[in-house]
């Protein structure tokens, strides 16, 4: 079922939209650099949805590369392509004013939508303008670019600038993924993955796991130029908490195979049990075990490890078919993505010992899908909308009560209001910290550590404020009315947005549902695969049995024979 | 492993990882680091697994494809469904099950499996190998017939995968395709191109065999069998092969139908011709068998009997020398059998023996492994021809007149029995033949040549070919029979046989009784020999023939009287007197009046000689008696008996003896032996101690006998008899009537004078006694020129024994008053015995003299004694009587040294070497005289004690 998330997204946009001019009027009110500092925020953490519900109409015509990477980021892709065309056309003209962070976000952002030659236009630009952190990320995106291009090798010239750092880890990574790809001969894959994990210094959590992605690799170079015994070395540094353990584990048990240590491949494989039956490997790693007895020649345990696979999966599709028709029943919503107290479901949040609960199990299984990770990750995003709708209709409640105690209040303190006393406090303030930094007793490092520029600016501002402010108290009744108008109509206009939101929840939670389902009955078709052949290999072994003529077969370790 | 060996493992383990640890915490405090959780896969602890070898089901075949059959239903999964049905198809035909449950109907199998292919190019699964997809996708097409589609799918492959492992069988399998839809031309071309292009040869074998056979549709059949001929060369072992069997079970097929195709081309053509013309062109005949069997089984399978014997045939002709020639005579023969073509059935035998037979060139060169695998075969059919040709031979004999090809049908009847034995020298069956071919011949038989090879075939059958049927008796008997045809003319108008013949005539009969020693026959035959050869005196054999003869429990009486005598009669000239013996016994017991008296005569011969012959006496006594027993009446019984006496007594046998010789005294009474026979009984009477008996028949014949000597002897034999077994009177008697009766007989008149003496002393009759001492005395004196030492030496002792008398006399004599008176008389009678004693030396025996001087000492000093102890005066004074005494002592003396001097002369006697009792009492007596002289003890030597 492909999911139509262009039209949800297309009236989560008209929703932001709302938004946008809901809250506009109340954003407005914030200085412009916090509001940028506030959507620059957003952007760098990944929250593009709230990156771009920030953005108003102002900021995103100028700035609207940020707007496209928010837009980018929230998948409205289409979109974006607009906006870069129209960003290339700008940075044609001779007067364009692209900044060279601008650059390097387009340069992202048309790597990220696979324009790679744009990618590198753009990025070609900032040769030599960029900081070290940034350079790295920019060496990744053009030597990916060259990747996708097909030039290895100068991919390989991009990157033997790069002297360390996670990005060039990743690089190389790449690299060696295409080398290896395009050419039988793996000794450049090899040596991608050697600079790709010499460069990688394992501490945090990204870099671990590239660097488990690595020795993987090498291990399944190794293992593919049938070298089982530096696979294995390689498979070996693989993290048990990495995603792509089970695999190794697994690819592990198929070098020590190769190497005809029947015991090791079988202990291998062993390990991999401990891991989620959704995982293929795990799959394979129970249909490897009894293969490995067959091979030993301990056919009684060979039958029974069969026996056992055939369980596991007939009970796996068990357990498949009741997850089906529960998100049939229920929804992807309340069975994965939220908590929920439906009876009978204990089963299905309970944790087993070794792994994690079967509901866990099944979402990171989910998740792993991008569409539907995309599709969970906007669902999230919407719950969250949703809330923040709640929550800001609830505080435009409050700021209409306050609004009318303002009201109330401002009629009463703006007869109270002296702006002169307060402005000659504010002199006051900024003769104090001139005397201040006159002071010759204190050292430049000391003026610096009390701050007194910042405070100095401060009081600026200061002044500044208490201009506005009369101004404002000035206009301030009647300002008050009007918000309180406008508060009124944001509300109704939240609420229907609400509303609209939560339709669009219900919406995406069947779309998900589907997806999911989707999902699973690939998952039940894998499923149903591995279960016919451990049946498969159950009966071969049964003919073997039945037709007598096996000669004993190598017994545990094939190395002494 | 188990935990035992892991123990050790597991110490190691703790020692070498744990140890650092703990002697590092030693160091410090006593702290054990546990290793902690396992972060990468390197770390994990592996999972201890245990081995066991665990008990297998059973598992059937049935169930396996019960299994398989539901995984093929139940499975979606495209691969597994193709690997259950392939295993399915597979565990079918290993297994041979038949049972329709237990598969899966072919349509949709074929459905299933394009399904499953097509699924699997559809899938989003990436295939590796799409060649193999689309080479499947053909085959499946092909099974379910759609070969159009089939050759499509392969093109496709063979255009896109040139170089693709299916490259070539997908080449193949359009070719077949072409082929099935009778595109021959296709078809040739592909498989054309398969031979020229592909890399591997896997398939160029069936394409070369297939390239045949399209070509062959194509009706070019030069150039199939060429093709077809280099799919043969491709199997080396089929090179001078007999059969398809060289080759490999599953490359037999292909073998086959490669045969077949050449057979149909050659049945296109002309046959055999086209067979040698094909093997011209190729340059070598290594299939010639192969292909001529299988044009021949080609025709065989049309029922053209006719043309598939033609072409076996052929072969022989062309292969003559080929030693697997046989094999396609023998199917020209089943073949013609099979057809019903009789005659040229026959024929074909008649050319199997002529051509494979013994007396063939064909057998000269077999090798000693090859004749066993011929000879079956060709006895087999020798033995059809012979009893074909024997069979019409006696039809013709049955027609009226004879048929011209009689002899025809009895000559090659002969030739083949003959021909039958030849070959198999040992077979059992040889009599019958023989005999079969002798009798051929011998109906046909016109020269004494012919005969006598027919009889020597008799004889074969009958004697060296003989297996215990009763075919070789016959054969026997008819050999013996034959000879009467070869009998002659011979100086008169008996027909007789040459002696060469007569001999072999013989040997034949002897022949015949050694081999059938119970057939009825025989006792006669043998009879008839043996009276022949006792004819011919050759007695060693007629005996040897007549014992067969009398052996047999067959023969008839009257063959057994016959026979008995001859053995009798041989016997007895062959000195076998036994044999004799036993054989006149024999003959006897037939108690033909006739012959009996002469019979009789002849056993009592035969015994008596056995007798003579006997060395040891007492079975030769014993046979003599027998002769008397079994033949009492025979003229030789007297002298047998004699000679059994005189055996019986050689033997020791007195008793037996006294008995036979009593019996031939008082049955033969006038047999001139009868004296002698007497002789013999006292003889024997006298050895077995009845010598009373023997004494009694010694006086009858003393009276009888005229001869004086041996008169005088026997009475005096009888006497000695009497005499010495306890008829003392009895003997003396006769003694006394010998002496009477002849007294010339000096030295037993002495003897018996002596005997009677010492009877009668014996018998305490003195007066009697020396009546005859005198007798004897006087006897002897009388006839003393016939004085020997014997008579001299009784004489005297006789003599003494009266002069002792006298002594004693004297002795007795006492000197009384008057002195004078008595001493004068003493003196008288003193010269009286003295001059007796004195002329006792004339006897000249030394002990007599010996014994006289002594008596004459004693007489002198009796006289000597008795003077002193004579009587005394009593009127004399004491003085007186002293003085009387002295006188008388010197009167005594004289006599008493006298006496000494006398006594002495025995003593010179000594150094002279005699010594006897009157020298003892000599010796005595002067001890007692003169103890001081000749009182003396022996000096002895004491023995000494050592040895020195």
């Amino acid at each position: 079922m492909v999911v139509n998330l262009h039209k949800l997204l297309a009236h989560i946009q008209l929703a932001l939209l709302a938004l946008g001019l809901l809250f506009s009027s109340l954003l407005n009110a914030m200085p412009d650099e916090l509001y940028q500092g506030m959507i620059q925020f957003e952007l760098e953490s990944g929250n593009h949805f709230n990156a771009l519900t920030l953005m108003d109409q102002n900021y995103q015509s100028t700035n609207p590369v940020d707007h496209a990477v928010a837009l980018k980021g929230f998948n409205i892709n289409a979109d974006v392509n607009e906006h870069l065309e129209e960003i290339r056309k700008k940075g044609k003209q001779k007067t364009s004013e692209i900044s060279y962070s601008d650059y390097f976000k387009i340069g992202r952002l048309e790597y990220q939508l696979g324009n790679c030659k744009p990618a590198l236009r753009a990025f070609k630009k900032l040769k030599n303008k960029l900081a070290i952190e940034d350079k790295q990320e920019w060496v990744f995106y053009r030597a990916n670019c060259f990747i996708r291009l097909g030039s290895n090798s100068k991919a390989m010239q991009v990157l033997n600038d790069t002297v360390e750092g996670e990005w060039a880890s990743h690089a190389y990574y790449n690299l060696a993924i295409s080398y290896d790809a395009a050419s039988r001969n793996k000794s450049n894959a090899l040596k991608s993955l050697k600079l790709a994990l010499l460069l990688n210094k394992g501490k945090s959590l990204e870099e671990i796991e590239l660097k488990n992605q690595i020795n993987f690799t090498v291990g399944l170079l190794y293992l593919n130029a049938e070298k089982p015994d530096l696979a294995s070395n390689f498979f070996k540094k693989v993290y048990l908490n990495s995603a792509i353990a089970p695999e190794a584990l697994y690819l592990n048990g198929l070098a020590k195979l190769e190497l005809n240590d029947f015991r090791a491949a079988t202990q291998s494989w062993f390990s991999v049990k401990k891991y989620p039956l959704v995982n293929q490997s795990v799959a394979e790693a129970l249909l490897a075990i009894p293969y490995a007895y067959e091979r030993s020649g301990y056919i009684g345990q060979a039958l029974e490890a069969y026996l056992e696979a055939s369980g596991a999966f007939n009970s796996e599709l068990k357990i498949i078919a009741k997850i089906d028709a529960l998100l049939e029943q229920y929804g992807a919503q309340k069975i994965l993505i939220e908590d929920n107290n439906i009876e009978g479901l204990e089963w299905f949040l309970a944790k087993d010992v070794v792994t994690n609960t079967m509901k866990a199990t099944y979402y990171s299984y989910f998740m792993q899908n991008e569409e539907i990770y995309d599709a969970v990750e906007l669902f999230t995003e919407l719950k969250m909308l949703v809330n923040s709708m709640e929550f800001w209709s609830s505080q435009l409640n409050v700021f209409d009560r306050s609004i009318k105690e303002k009201r109330t209040n401002f009629t009463n303190k703006s007869k109270k209001f002296n702006s002169a006393k307060t402005q000659s406090k504010i002199d006051k303030l900024d003769q104090r910290l001139n005397d201040i930094k006159g002071e010759k007793a204190l050292t430049p490092q000391h003026i610096a550590r009390l701050q007194v520029d910042n405070m100095q600016v401060g009081a600026k501002l200061l002044m500044q404020r208490l201009k506005e402010l009369k101004i404002k108290v000035s206009q301030g009744q009647g300002r008050l009315k009007s918000q309180l108008k406008h508060s009124n109509k944001l509300n109704k206009q939240a609420k229907n947005s609400q509303k609209q939101l939560l339709s669009l929840i219900k919406k995406l939670d069947l779309q998900i549902t589907a997806m999911i389902r989707s999902q699973l009955a690939k998952l039940k078709t894998q499923m149903l695969a591995n279960y016919e052949r451990s049946e498969q290999g159950l009966m071969h072994v049964f003919q073997d049995i039945s037709e007598s003529n096996r000669v004993q077969k190598n017994r545990l370790d094939g190395r002494y024979k | 492993m188990t935990l035992s060996r892991l123990f050790p493992l597991l110490s190691l383990f703790v020692i070498f990882f744990l140890q650092p640890v703990i002697s590092n915490a030693a160091n410090n405090t006593f702290i054990v680091e546990m290793k902690s959780e396992a972060k990468t896969i390197g770390d994990i602890r592996p999972v201890f697994i245990v081995y066991k070898d665990k008990e297998l089901p059973k598992v059937s075949i049935k169930y396996l494809l019960k299994k398989y059959i539901k995984l093929f239903e139940q499975a979606d999964s495209p691969a597994v469904k193709i690997d259950a049905l392939n295993r399915i198809n597979n565990l079918r035909v290993k297994y041979k099950v038949t049972n329709k449950k237990l598969t899966i109907d072919k349509v949709k199998q074929s459905e299933v499996v394009l399904e499953s292919y097509d699924r699997i190019i559809d899938s989003d699964i990436s295939y590796q190998h799409l060649d193999e997809l689309i080479y499947q996708t053909a085959k499946a097409q092909s099974f379910i017939g759609n070969d159009i589609e089939s050759i499509k799918r392969l093109k496709l492959l063979v255009g896109l995968y040139p170089q693709s492992e299916l490259f070539d069988e997908s080449m193949f399998r359009m070719a077949e395709s072409y082929f099935e839809l009778g595109q021959y031309e296709n078809a040739e071309s592909t498989y054309k191109k398969i031979l020229t292009f592909s890399k591997e040869k896997t398939y160029h074998q069936q394409s070369r065999f297939k390239l045949g056979w399209s070509i062959f549709k194509l009706e070019r059949y030069g150039d199939a069998s060429k093709f077809a001929i280099e799919t043969l060369d491709q199997y080396p072992v089929l090179s001078n092969a007999l059969n398809m069997n060289v080759v490999s079970e599953n490359e037999q097929e292909l073998v086959e139908d490669t045969f077949r195709l050449l057979a149909i081309m050659f049945s296109k053509q002309k046959n055999a011709e086209a067979i040698e013309s094909l093997q011209k062109n190729i340059s070598h005949n290594r299939y010639a068998f192969l292909l001529y069997d299988a044009l021949f089984r080609f025709y065989l399978t049309q029922d053209r009997f006719e043309d598939s014997a033609l072409v076996a045939d052929a072969y022989t002709r062309n292969y003559p020398k080929d030693f697997h020639a046989y094999l396609m005579a023998i199917n020209t023969i089943k073949t013609y059998k099979k057809g019903k073509f009789d005659i040229q059935e026959w024929s074909a035998k008649e050319s199997f023996v002529k051509n494979f037979g013994i007396n063939s060139p064909y057998w000269s060169v077999l090798s000693e492994e090859q004749i066993p695998v011929i000879k079956p075969l060709v006895t087999h059919y020798l033995g059809e021809l012979a009893h074909l040709y024997y069979v019409r031979m006696q039809n013709s004999l049955k027609s009226k007149a004879k048929d011209i090809t009689f002899e025809g049908h009895a000559r090659r009847a002969a030739d083949y029995y003959l021909e039958l034995v030849s070959t198999t020298p040992a077979y059992k069956e040889n009599a019958q033949y023989l005999y079969l071919a002798a009798e051929a011949l011998n109906t046909s038989s016109k020269s004494d040549a012919d005969f006598l090879n027919v009889i020597d075939l008799y004889e074969q059958a009958a004697y060296k070919q003989n297996r215990g049927f009763s075919v070789s008796i016959d054969a026997g008997y008819a050999a013996i029979l034959s000879y009467e045809k070869l009998k002659k003319q011979v100086n008169s108008s008996i027909k007789k046989l040459s002696l060469d013949l007569v001999s072999k005539r013989q040997s034949s009969i002897e022949s015949y009784a050694k081999f059938f020693p119970d057939n009825a026959k025989t006792p006669d035959l043998l009879n008839d020999l043996a009276n022949e050869l006792y004819t011919a005196n050759n007695f060693p054999k007629a005996l040897n023939v007549s014992a067969k003869v009398v052996s047999n429990p067959k023969a008839r009486p009257s063959v057994l009287y016959s026979s008995w005598l001859v053995n009798a009669h041989s016997s007895f000239e062959l000195q076998k007197y036994t044999t004799a013996e036993h054989a006149y016994q024999k003959a006897l017991g037939f108690k033909r009046p006739k012959d009996q008296k002469v019979l009789q005569e002849r056993l009592a011969a035969s015994i008596y000689k056995q007798a003579e012959l006997e060395t040891n006496f007492g079975l030769s006594a014993e046979l003599y008696l027998k002769v008397v027993d079994t033949v009492p009446n025979a003229s030789i019984v007297p002298q047998a008996l004699y000679d059994a006496s005189s055996q019986l007594l050689a033997s020791r046998n007195w008793g037996q003896a006294i008995a036979t010789l009593s019996h031939f005294q008082s049955a033969f009474p006038e047999h001139k032996l009868h004296d002698d026979a007497s002789e013999k009984l006292i003889y024997a009477y006298t050895e077995n101690g009845e010598f009373i008996s023997a004494a009694e028949i010694l006086v009858n014949v003393s009276s009888k006998t005229k001869d004086l000597a041996k008169a005088s002897n026997y009475l005096y034999r009888a006497a000695d008899l009497y005499h010495e077994n306890g008829f003392e009177f009895e003997g003396v008697q006769l003694y006394e009537d010998f002496i009477n009766q002849y007294p010339q007989m000096f030295d037993l008149n002495i003897e018996a004078h002596q005997l009677i003496i010492a009877f009668n002393h014996r018998s305490t009759n003195v007066k009697d006694m020396r009546g005859w001492q005198k007798k004897l005395v006087g006897y002897e004196k009388k006839n003393v020129s016939k004085r020997t030492d014997r008579s001299a030496h009784l004489a005297s002792g006789a003599a003494l024994a009266l002069v002792m008398l006298d002594f004693q006399a004297f002795e007795r004599y006492k000197l009384t008053l008057p002195l004078k008176k008595s001493l004068k008389r003493k003196k008288t009678l003193l010269k009286k015995v003295v001059e007796e004693f004195e002329s006792l030396v004339d006897y000249g025996i030394a002990d007599i003299v010996t014994a006289s001087t002594y008596q004459i000492a004693q007489v002198y000093r009796t006289l000597a004694q008795d003077l002193m102890l004579s009587e005394r005066p009593n009127t004399l004074t004491e003085l007186q009587l002293e003085q009387y005494n002295i006188l008388l002592e010197e009167q005594a003396y004289p006599f008493e040294e006298q006496a000494l001097d006398i006594y002495k002369l025995n003593l010179a006697k000594v150094p002279e070497g005699q010594y006897d009792k009157w020298i003892q009492l000599t010796y005595n007596v002067l001890e007692e005289m003169n103890p001081t002289e000749y009182k003396r003890k022996f000096k002895e030597v004491s023995y000494a004690n050592e040895v020195y």
